[in-house]
């Protein structure tokens, strides 16, 4: 388990997506995330020596959500003035159920304005660029980004492509048949 | 995967690409055509070239170890799961380690290495939609059902469980969970078919 795991540093960043709910984990030289879908869970490493690019893209989940939940309530509101309007004395259970609902929806509806503007992180490598699920508000990507960011630098250094086989003469190399 | 590398990137939301040269990239603050703000945050491996792979070096003398796979390859690593030596082209390095080919292939398969691990299976989540499904569709199955949970609570035990929750606890909480429904169940039946004789 990664709560045990000394190597791994549980980030409070994850949330739930379109697919399930993940987690963001910070290793050494990489970042896990778990994503948790029905009965499979999926892993996905970045590594930090392979991260070209990270792009952080607004997106209008809030908005649409703000939308959809002010819509729902101002249409409970509208149903409940419509039958209270002309009854002199309004049953005050119906009233309290309506209140009841609308506070169903304005919850969620105040939890989505203060959870701040929504985005989408892309992590690109050289070979693709995948999105980091679960991670959909600019607050937690800013807070990913300062932790990620130093890290990444950290790894790559100001060195150029990692350098590949050791390139000595072969006959430099050679020192008896024990060598290699 | 295999998408050329260093092809350009494009935007997640209408697909547009974005320009392919690092200041442009920085200094851009919306995706050029749906007009979405758009932060880029470039790192020293974006201007790396792509690496050539490496290149494997003939064998200049007798005596010198060679590449198990390729007999006029010089041997490079051995392989830290089979203990084969490499040659810098069968060198496969994950992370420090070193594998051929084939370990790589099989840890994949097999699940053996945890750094590439691309999925579990929670048999704790199956197990519990196991017990709780009939309860509510079928609960004249509840005996036939815990029992099969109970079975596959002892198959799945030692199975690799969840990274980020506690397997163990669950299934233990869940093997009780388990007893509990096959004695109601059974009660159940028993009952039923108690009074009908
Ligand atoms: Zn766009
Ligand atoms: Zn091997
Ligand atoms: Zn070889």
């Amino acid at each position: 388990m990664l709560k045990k795991d000394p190597n791994y540093q549980r980030l409070k960043l994850g949330g739930a997506g379109l697919m399930g709910v993940s987690t963001l984990w910070l290793a050494q030289d990489h970042l896990l995330v778990v994503e948790v879908t029905g009965y499979v869970e999926k892993y996905r490493r970045f590594y930090f020596r392979d991260i070209q690019a990270m792009v952080i893209q607004s997106t209008s989940l809030r908005l649409w959500w703000s939308l959809g939940l002010g819509a729902m309530i101002a249409c409970l509101l509208l149903i409940l003035l419509v039958t209270t309007w002309n009854s002199p004395s309004p049953d005050p259970v119906v009233v309290w159920v309506f209140v009841g609902i609308m506070l169903l929806f304005a919850v969620p509806l105040l939890i989505n304005l203060l959870r701040g503007p929504t985005c989408t992180v892309l992590v690109r490598t050289a070979v693709q660029t995948q999105k980091i699920p679960g991670l959909n508000r600019r607050k937690k990507a800013g807070k990913l980004m300062a932790l990620l960011v130093p890290a990444i630098s950290a790894a790559q250094g100001a060195s150029p492509a990692p350098t590949a086989a050791p390139a000595e003469s072969p006959a430099e190399n050679y020192s008896g048949p024990a060598a290699g | 995967m295999a998408l050329p590398g260093n092809s350009k990137l494009a935007c997640p939301n209408c697909g547009a690409s974005f320009p392919s040269s690092g200041p442009e990239l920085q200094a851009m603050e919306q995706c050029p055509a749906c007009w979405r703000p758009t932060e880029v945050t470039l790192f020293p491996a974006f201007d790396w070239p792509v690496t050539a792979g490496a290149t494997a070096e003939k064998v200049v003398m007798d005596g010198e170890a060679t590449c198990f796979y390729h007999a006029d390859h010089r041997a490079h690593v051995p392989c830290d799961a089979c203990g084969r030596f490499l040659c810098a082209l069968c060198d496969l390095d994950l992370n420090g380690r070193h594998f051929c080919p084939q370990c790589l292939e099989l840890a994949m398969t097999k699940n053996t290495v945890q750094a590439l691990e691309r999925n579990r299976t929670r048999w704790d989540k199956v197990i519990f939609a196991l017990l709780l499904v009939p309860l509510f569709f079928c609960y004249i199955l509840v005996p036939v059902t815990s029992l099969a949970a109970l079975v596959l609570i002892g198959m799945k035990w030692k199975a690799p469980g969840s990274l980020v929750s506690n397997t163990r606890v669950r299934f233990i909480v869940f093997a009780v969970l388990a007893t509990l429904e096959f004695v109601g169940g059974s009660f159940m039946w028993w009952m039923v078919l108690g009074r009908s004789r």
